[in-house]
C-alpha cells in the first residue's frame, strides 16, 4: 500500500515520512528523493505543471466502497471497448496509410522515440498503478504525436487525400478519450495524475519526407500494439483481487 | 649529350617546341601525334628505345598496385646519351603507344623531352616563354661545367637603345618581349667562359596565359548544380583580346571526365570574375565532384606560337560518401517534372551492403559509384501520388529513403476575369488548367498583383474547385486596375494578365428583402436591398411580372447607385383582381456586365376593379309570351377586373324602371313576368368592386314572315349557316341555338354577327375555352387513357338534330328571318321505323310503318328500304341487299311522306321474310363493333362546360382519377331503345357475335375509363326498378308460333369456354344467370367474357325470358343483329282457303332483353 503514498507526498500529511519515487519537479517545497515506488516516465514527473495532490490515499484505496469498486469495473469495460474499437479503427488507419504513402507493410520501422514499449517483460508482475501510468505515458505521447502526424500530412498533401486526415483525426481523438480515461481510472484509485509536461520535449529534428512516414508507420503499429495491451491491462485491473475484494490489481508487486 | 625524361604531374599542356616541353593529352588523343611532334628533334637524343624500355620495365617491375605505380610514374627521371635514327625514332614512337596501351594509367600525361647540345661551356638552347605579352621568362642550358658559376646577360632590342646587362646566376631571366626581335648576349663565367649571342625573333616566343586560378565553387546541393567563379586576370592584357576557357568537370575519386565545356568571354584590361553554372545529371551528394580550368587567349597581334595555360588545380565538392557516417537516399525529397530523367543514389557505411533500390514499387538496377554509393536512374518519370513516390534503398540492416515529387508546372491560368459586387471587393475568377498533381506545401499557387498601385496580394484558393478566386480590394479612387496573375510552383511558374475598368464589370450581388409596399387595382410598389456601395453608377433593374393568365413580362427601371440602399419601383397598367410574381434583378446601367441572380419571388393580387363591360346578353319569350328570359354570357377574365358576384337586370319602359333583379352567380338567365308588353333591358356584372357599364337589349321581337326552315350540316369542324343579305338589319345578325344535354332543359347559346355578315360557321370547338388541371397526374391520364381531340369540348355532337334561329336586328328590335336544322354529322338511323303488316290477303299484303322519332334518325331521312323474300328465317340472310336469293325483292322508298306500302303478287301459303330499313346521309348501320364512347361522358374527363349561357366564366377540366384496367357502365334509365320487333338482323351480321346495343345506348354508358379490358359492371339500374325504361318490342308472327321453347333452366348449359376471346358483345347467358340469382358461376362467366366495355345485361330488362327471339334462333347463330336500323318480320301467308288462318294481331311478345343466346344446346 506504500505505492500510493509514494506519490507526491505533501509535506505535513500523514505519510509525510514515506518518500515518493518520483521525480518531483516545478512543486516547490514537495521533496521526493526516489527510494521505491513507481517511477514516472519522461521529465516533469508526476508533479509538473497541474500536479495533483492526494492525499490520504492509502486509507481510501484500502477502504474502497462497493460503489467505487463498481464504478471502476464500469470505466475498466468502458475502457476494454474503446481500446478495442481504437485497435480496429488503428488497423483500418494502419492500412490505408501504408496504401497511400506508397510503403511496404513489411518494413522494419525502428521504434519510435518517446512512447514506452507496448511490450514489456514481466508483465504479470505490473501493479494495477503501474499499468494505468504506463498506458497513460504513452497515449499522452501518441497524442502528440498524432497530432503532430496530422500536422505534417496537412503540410504535405494539403486538401488532398482528406479522408486519411479524417481518419487519423479520428483515431486522435479516441486516444485524447482514452488518455482521459485513464486518467479516471487513475482519480478513483485515488491517486495524481502525472502531469502533463509543459512545453513538451524539444521539438524532434526535421525529419525528411521518408523519415517522417516511417516514423507514422511506427507510431500506428505501435499504437495498434498498444491498444491491444491495454485491453489486457484493463482486464487485469477489472478482475476481483481476492487480497481486497475490492482493489483488485493494485497491489504492489513484490 | 643528355636526354631527359620527366613524367610530370597531370597537367596536360600541348607541345612546345621552344620549350621542348611535350604534353599528352587525355588518353583518348592518339600519341603517335605527339610523337611526331617530338621528332625534329630526334637527331640529337641518343636513344629513346631505351627510354621505352624503361618505362616497359618501370611499368612490370613496379606495380604491386595501380596507386603505387601511378605514383612511381609520376617520379620516374630517366637519364640517356646517344642519337636517334630515323628508324629509332619510329620505334620509340611505337614502344610508347605500347606503354600507353599496356595501361599506362591516366595520370601519365606528360612526356618531356629536353636535350642539351653544343660544347662544354656554352650556353645553348635558350628558349623564351611569355604569359602576359609584356614580359618573357628566357631560360637557356649550359654545360656542367658552367653551372654554378654567374652569368652575365645583355639584351638589346635594337640599335637605339641601349644595351640592357646584368649579372645573374640562374639561367633564366625576365625580359621584355621584343616587339620583332631582341638580341641576347649570354656570358657564362667560371673556368671555361663562354660567350654566346641569340637572336630572339617574336615568331620564336611562345605565349601561355597564366593558369587560371577558380576563385570558388559553390555546390547547389537541392538543384545538384554548380557554381563557379574565376578571375579573367584581363588587367594584364591589352583591351579587346578573345579568351577562350575550358572548364573540365570530373567525378568519382577516380576522376572521370563527365564533361568539358569551352566558355567565351573578351578581356577589358581590367580583371574580371567570371562565373559559370553546371546543372549535374547526378546529385552532387552521391559523389565528388571536381573542376578545373584553363585558358587560351587568341592575341591576334602577336605571332608567336599561343597555347592554352596550364589547367588550375582541381576543385573537389565532395561527395557524401566521403563524409564520416554520411547516408541517405540522395536527391532528399526533389519535386521534378512529369518526363524527367532522374537518378537517385544511396549513400551508405563502408561496412553495409545494399540489397536493392526501388523506386516507387519497381526495382531498379543499380551502379556503382563509390564502396559507399550506389546510383539507379529513373527515365520519363510519371506524375506521382499526392504523398510522393518513395525510392527505398534497401541495406542489409536498414533502410534509406527519400521521397519524389512528381508533377507538372502550373499551367498560364484561362479565362482570367475580375468583377465586383459592392465596389468594396474584386473578385477574380480563372481556370487552372491541368492540375499539377502537387499539393501541400508544393501546391501551385497564386498571387494577384496590380501594376497601377503596385499592389500585391497572394491568393488563398481551393484546388478542389474548377474555378479559382482571388480577391482584391478596391482601392480608393482608382478604377482601372491592371492585374497580373502569377502562378507558381516548384517546378516552374506562369502569368495572365488583365486590364479592367472596374465601373465596367459590376455585377450586383443578388436583391434582397423584395417587398410590396402598395398596391391598387393597377398598380405595385416594389422595394428591394441590394449590398453594396454603388454611389458611382447608376443600376438598372429588372423586374419580372408574370401571372397565370399573361405571359412574363419585364419591366427595366433604372436607379442611382447607392451606397448598401433600397430602392423602389412602381408596376402600373397592371390588370385588377390578378395574382401577380414579382421579382428583380439588377445590372450596372451605363455599362452592362452581368445581371444579378432573380431576387426571392413575391406574389401580390392587385385588388379588384368594376368590370370592363356589361355582359353579353340575349332574350326571348317563355313559351307562354307572358314572361321574357333574359340570358348572358360570362365575362371574360380580362374583363371581370375580379369575382362577379351578381347580375343586376333592370327592365325599362322609356325611363320608367319596371323591374329590377339582382341575379346572384352563377345563374346566367332570369325570368322577368312582363306580360305582353316591351321594355328595355339593361344587364350589368356587378363585383366587389362595382358595375360594369349596363348592357342592353330590348324585348321587342319584330314580326316575321315566311320563316323558312333550312337544313344544314357540318363542314368542317362547324356548322355553316349562311342567309341572303338582309338590308334593312342595321345592327347585326344572331344567330341563336339551343345545347340540349341529356334530361336538362335546353341551354340557349348565341352568337353575334354584324350587318354585312351573310354566311357564318357556328364552331363545334369552343375557341375560348379554358382547361385548368388540376391534378398532376393529367399527363399521364392524357397519355394513357385518352386522346387529344377529348379535350376539345364539341358543341355539337354527331347524330343529334340542332335547331339554330336567325335573328335580324334593328333598332326596333329583333326579328326571326329563318330556322336552320343541322347535324354535325348524320349517322345511320338509331332505330327501324316501327311497322306492321295489314290486309292480308293470298297473294298481297299492306305494311304500314310509322315515323322514326326525330332524336332517333340522327340525319336527315332520306328513305326507306322495305326488302322481302320467300323462305324461313334465312331467308334474308346473309343479307337482303346483295343475297344470292333471286326471290329477294327491295323497294327503296324515297317519298318520306308515304307511310305505307302495298306489296303485291306474292304466292299463297308461303312464308315471307319482310324487312324494313330506315336511312340518313350516314347511311344504314353497317357495324357491329362498339363505338369509342363520348369522352365527354367519361368521368375521366368531366368538363364543367359552359353550356349556352354558363355562368362560368372559366370552364374547368376536372381530372377524375383515371381508373385503368377497368370499364364502368352505367346506364342511364331515362332512353333506353324502342325495338319493336322480333328479331333484329343487322345488315352487318356475317360476325355472328351478339351486338351489345353500343350504338343505340352510347348515350346511356358512361365510360369512366377507356382503358384496358377488365370489366366491373356497376348497376345503376336494375331492371325491376324500372319499369318504363325499357323499350317494347313486339314481335308478330302470323302464324302464332310464339310459344316459349326455351326455359331459363336451360341457358345455362351455354358452352362458356367458347365464349372467351374478344367479344364485342354481351352473352346472353350471363343475364340468363343472373335472373335466376347470383349463381356463383357468374364471376367466372364475367371474367371469361372477354372484352365486354358496354352494357352490362341486367341493365337490360328482362321481364321475359321465354321471348321468341329464342325459338327462332334455334337454329341459327347466337347472333343479334342490330337492334336499331332494321326490323323484319316473318310471316307466313295464309292460303285463301283457309278459313281459321289466324287473325293479324298486334299484340304479341313483349320481351326487353334483345339479346338472345344460341339455344340450340
Amino acid at each position: 500500500r506504500r505505492e500510493f503514498a509514494a506519490w507526491c507526498q505533501a509535506p505535513g500529511t500523514e505519510e509525510g515520512e514515506s518518500q515518493a519515487s518520483g521525480r518531483v519537479s516545478g512543486a516547490p517545497g514537495w521533496n521526493a528523493p526516489a527510494q521505491q515506488g513507481i517511477v514516472l516516465a519522461g521529465p516533469g514527473g508526476c508533479c509538473g505543471r497541474s500536479l495533483v495532490a492526494v492525499t490520504a490515499a492509502q486509507s481510501m484505496a484500502a477502504a474502497e466502497s462497493p460503489s467505487a469498486a463498481l464504478r471502476r469495473r464500469d470505466l475498466c469495460s468502458r475502457g476494454i471497448r474503446l481500446a478495442g474499437k481504437m485497435r480496429a479503427d488503428v488497423v483500418d488507419l494502419l492500412d490505408a496509410y501504408v496504401e497511400q504513402q506508397g510503403l511496404d507493410a513489411s518494413a522494419s520501422v525502428a521504434a519510435v522515440e518517446g512512447v514506452p514499449l507496448a511490450a514489456v517483460e514481466r508483465w504479470d508482475e505490473q501493479t494495477g498503478t503501474q499499468r494505468l501510468l504506463e498506458n497513460l505515458a504513452a497515449y499522452r505521447a501518441f497524442r502528440a504525436l498524432l497530432a503532430q502526424m496530422l500536422e505534417e500530412q496537412r503540410e504535405q498533401l494539403g486538401e488532398a487525400d482528406a479522408g486519411l486526415g479524417r481518419a487519423l483525426a479520428a483515431v486522435l481523438l479516441q486516444v485524447s478519450a482514452f488518455a482521459y480515461h485513464l486518467e479516471e481510472l487513475l482519480r478513483l484509485e485515488s491517486r495524481g495524475i502525472p502531469g502533463e509536461e509543459g512545453d513538451g520535449p524539444p521539438p524532434p529534428p526535421r525529419l525528411s519526407l521518408f523519415e517522417q512516414k516511417l516514423r507514422g508507420l511506427g507510431v500506428l503499429r505501435e499504437l495498434a500494439q498498444w491498444a491491444v495491451r491495454s485491453v489486457r491491462d484493463l482486464r487485469q485491473l477489472a478482475k476481483p483481487s481476492p487480497a481486497t475484494g475490492t482493489a483488485p490489481g493494485l497491489a504492489e508487486s513484490p | 649529350m643528355l636526354i631527359y625524361l620527366q613524367l610530370s604531374s597531370p597537367c596536360p599542356c600541348l607541345f612546345s617546341p621552344m620549350s621542348g616541353h611535350l604534353n599528352l593529352q587525355p588518353p583518348e588523343r592518339p600519341l603517335r601525334i605527339v610523337a611526331r611532334l617530338l621528332l625534329p628533334h630526334s637527331d640529337v637524343l641518343s636513344s629513346l628505345e631505351t627510354i621505352a624500355a624503361s618505362l616497359l620495365t618501370c611499368e612490370t617491375k613496379n606495380h604491386p598496385s595501380e596507386e603505387k605505380r601511378k605514383r612511381e610514374l609520376q617520379e620516374v627521371n630517366l637519364t640517356f646519351k646517344g642519337g636517334l635514327s630515323k628508324k629509332r625514332q619510329m620505334e620509340v614512337t611505337d614502344a610508347i603507344m605500347m606503354v600507353r596501351q599496356a595501361g599506362v594509367p591516366a595520370r601519365l600525361t606528360a612526356v618531356a623531352f629536353q636535350y642539351l647540345r653544343g660544347s662544354l661551356g656554352d650556353p645553348q638552347n635558350l628558349k623564351c616563354v611569355t604569359h602576359n605579352l609584356h614580359k618573357m621568362l628566357c631560360t637557356w642550358d649550359v654545360s656542367s661545367e658552367g653551372k654554378y658559376g654567374q652569368t652575365d646577360f645583355c639584351y638589346t632590342t635594337n640599335d637605339l637603345t641601349p644595351q640592357v646587362c646584368f649579372k645573374t646566376k640562374e639561367r633564366r631571366v625576365e625580359i621584355p618581349v621584343p616587339e620583332s626581335s631582341i638580341t641576347v648576349i649570354i656570358k657564362s663565367s667560371g673556368t671555361a667562359s663562354a660567350t654566346k649571342e641569340f637572336v630572339i625573333h617574336q615568331k620564336d616566343i611562345s605565349f601561355i596565359p597564366i593558369t587560371p586560378h577558380i576563385l570558388s565553387l559553390m555546390p547547389d546541393f537541392p538543384n545538384s548544380a554548380l557554381n563557379l567563379k574565376w578571375s579573367d586576370n584581363g588587367s594584364v592584357f591589352p583591351y579587346g583580346l578573345d579568351a577562350l576557357w575550358q572548364i573540365q568537370i570530373l567525378r568519382k575519386e577516380a576522376m572521370e571526365i563527365v564533361t568539358q565545356v569551352t566558355y567565351y568571354s573578351k578581356l577589358t584590361h581590367e580583371d574580371v570574375i567570371l562565373s559559370w553554372s553546371w546543372r549535374s545529371d547526378m546529385p552532387l551528394e552521391c559523389t565528388s565532384h571536381y573542376v578545373k580550368i584553363r585558358c587560351y587567349i587568341n592575341a591576334t597581334q602577336f605571332v608567336g606560337p599561343k597555347d592554352w595555360s596550364d589547367w588550375s588545380p582541381a576543385e573537389v565538392i565532395p561527395g557524401k560518401d566521403t563524409e564520416p557516417g554520411g547516408s541517405g537516399v540522395f536527391p532528399l525529397d526533389p519535386v521534378v517534372a512529369v518526363g524527367s530523367d532522374l537518378t537517385f543514389c544511396c549513400v551508405h557505411e563502408e561496412d553495409q551492403r545494399i540489397t536493392n533500390m526501388t523506386y516507387g514499387s519497381k526495382s531498379y538496377t543499380m551502379t556503382q559509384l563509390s564502396s559507399r554509393s550506389h546510383a539507379i536512374r529513373v527515365l520519363n518519370a510519371n506524375v506521382s501520388n499526392s504523398s510522393g513516390t518513395n525510392v527505398v534503398c534497401r541495406l542489409e540492416n536498414g533502410l534509406e529513403g527519400s521521397v519524389v515529387f512528381v508533377g507538372y508546372a502550373p499551367d498560364s491560368p484561362q479565362n482570367l476575369s475580375c468583377e465586383t459586387s459592392n465596389f468594396l471587393i474584386i473578385k477574380c475568377t480563372w481556370k487552372p488548367g491541368r492540375p499539377s498533381g502537387l499539393y501541400g506545401d508544393r501546391r501551385t499557387k497564386y498571387s494577384l498583383f496590380e501594376r497601377t498601385s503596385g499592389k500585391n496580394v497572394s491568393c488563398e484558393v481551393n484546388e478542389a474547385n474548377k474555378d479559382h478566386v482571388c480577391d482584391f480590394p478596391v482601392l480608393p479612387d482608382q478604377k482601372n486596375y491592371d492585374f497580373i496573375l502569377g502562378v507558381s510552383n516548384p517546378i516552374g511558374q506562369a502569368k495572365s494578365s488583365l486590364l479592367v475598368n472596374i465601373t465596367q464589370r459590376v455585377h450586383p450581388k443578388t436583391p434582397e428583402k423584395l417587398t410590396v409596399t402598395g398596391n391598387n387595382s393597377t398598380s405595385i410598389q416594389l422595394r428591394w436591398f441590394i449590398n453594396g456601395s454603388f454611389a458611382e453608377i447608376r443600376l438598372l433593374c429588372q423586374i419580372e411580372v408574370s401571372s397565370s393568365h399573361s405571359e412574363r413580362k419585364l419591366h427595366n427601371v433604372s436607379v442611382p447607385g447607392r451606397k448598401s440602399s433600397t430602392y423602389t419601383a412602381q408596376l402600373n397598367e397592371l390588370h385588377p383582381d390578378t395574382k401577380y410574381q414579382l421579382r428583380v434583378r439588377c445590372s450596372a446601367a451605363d455599362h452592362f456586365w452581368r445581371w444579378s441572380d432573380w431576387s426571392r419571388g413575391v406574389e401580390q393580387t392587385t385588388s379588384e376593379a368594376p368590370p370592363a363591360r356589361g355582359p353579353d346578353i340575349w332574350r326571348e319569350r317563355s313559351p307562354s309570351g307572358e314572361s321574357l328570359i333574359v340570358f348572358w354570357k360570362p365575362l371574360s377574365l380580362s374583363e371581370s377586373n375580379g369575382k362577379i358576384v351578381s347580375h343586376e337586370v333592370s327592365c325599362y319602359l322609356l325611363d320608367t324602371l319596371l323591374e329590377h333583379k339582382v341575379v346572384f352567380e352563377p345563374s346566367n338567365s332570369t325570368e322577368i313576368k312582363l306580360g305582353k308588353s316591351d321594355c328595355v333591358i339593361k344587364v350589368v356584372a356587378r363585383n366587389h368592386a362595382g358595375s360594369s357599364p349596363p348592357s342592353r337589349i330590348t324585348s321587342v321581337g319584330l314580326p316575321s314572315d315566311n320563316v323558312t326552315t333550312d337544313q344544314a350540316v357540318a363542314m368542317g369542324n362547324g356548322i355553316n349557316i349562311s342567309w341572303d343579305s338582309y338590308p334593312n338589319m342595321t345592327c347585326g345578325y344572331i344567330v341563336k341555338w339551343c345545347h340540349s344535354s341529356g334530361s336538362e332543359p335546353c341551354s340557349v347559346d348565341w352568337q353575334k354577327f354584324p350587318s354585312n355578315t351573310t354566311n357564318v360557321v357556328i364552331k363545334s370547338v369552343r375557341s375560348g375555352l379554358k382547361f385548368t388541371v388540376t391534378f398532376e397526374s393529367f399527363l399521364h391520364i392524357f397519355l394513357y387513357c385518352c386522346s387529344m381531340k377529348y379535350f376539345l369540348a364539341a358543341l355539337f355532337k354527331p347524330g343529334v338534330r340542332y335547331n339554330f334561329s336567325l335573328y335580324g336586328c334593328k333598332s326596333m328590335g329583333y326579328q326571326l328571318l329563318k330556322n336552320i336544322t343541322g347535324y354535325m354529322k348524320e349517322l345511320p338511323p338509331k332505330t327501324a321505323p316501327n311497322f306492321i303488316v295489314e290486309e292480308t290477303s293470298s297473294d298481297s299484303i299492306l305494311v304500314k310503318w310509322e315515323d322514326i322519332p326525330i332524336e332517333e334518325c340522327r340525319g336527315f331521312l332520306k328513305g326507306y328500304l322495305l326488302s322481302f323474300a320467300k323462305g324461313e328465317k334465312d331467308a334474308l340472310k346473309p343479307r337482303l341487299s346483295n343475297s344470292g336469293n333471286p326471290e329477294l325483292k327491295v323497294n327503296n322508298i324515297t317519298d318520306l311522306t308515304k307511310k305505307s306500302m302495298k306489296i303485291l303478287d306474292l304466292q299463297g301459303k308461303t312464308s315471307y321474310q319482310l324487312e324494313l330499313q330506315a336511312y340518313t346521309a350516314g347511311g344504314i348501320k353497317e357495324t357491329f363493333y362498339p363505338e369509342i364512347p363520348n369522352p365527354e361522358n367519361s368521368k375521366a374527363l368531366q368538363f364543367q362546360r359552359n353550356i349556352c349561357e354558363g355562368n362560368k366564366t372559366l370552364k374547368t377540366l376536372e381530372m377524375n382519377p383515371c381508373t385503368p384496367n377497368s370499364v364502368e357502365v352505367v346506364e342511364a334509365q331515362s332512353t333506353s331503345p324502342k325495338i319493336e320487333d322480333t328479331e333484329m338482323m343487322s345488315p352487318a351480321a356475317e360476325t355472328t357475335v351478339p351486338e351489345d346495343g353500343s350504338e343505340s345506348e352510347m348515350e346511356n354508358h358512361v365510360v369512366v375509363s377507356y382503358c384496358p379490358p377488365i370489366i366491373e359492371e356497376e348497376i345503376s339500374n336494375p331492371p325491376t326498378d324500372e319499369p318504363g325504361g325499357s323499350s317494347q318490342v313486339v314481335y308478330i308472327d302470323i302464324q302464332s308460333m310464339y310459344q316459349p321453347q326455351i326455359k331459363p333452366e336451360e341457358e345455362p348449359e351455354i358452352d362458356l369456354v367458347t365464349t372467351a376471346g374478344y367479344k364485342p358483345q354481351m352473352q346472353l347467358s350471363i343475364s340468363a344467370l343472373k335472373i335466376e340469382g347470383h349463381s356463383p358461376v357468374e364471376e367466372e362467366l364475367d371474367k371469361t367474357a372477354g372484352y365486354r366495355p358496354q352494357a352490362n345485361t341486367n341493365a337490360w330488362n328482362m321481364g321475359t325470358p321465354d321471348s321468341p327471339g329464342s325459338v327462332e334462333s334455334n337454329n341459327e347463330n347466337a347472333s343479334f343483329g342490330s337492334p336499331c336500323s332494321i326490323n323484319s318480320r316473318q310471316f307466313l301467308l295464309p292460303s285463301k282457303d283457309d278459313e281459321d288462318s289466324p287473325k293479324p294481331i298486334n299484340t304479341g311478345w313483349s320481351f326487353t332483353h334483345f339479346f338472345q343466346n344460341k339455344p340450340n344446346d
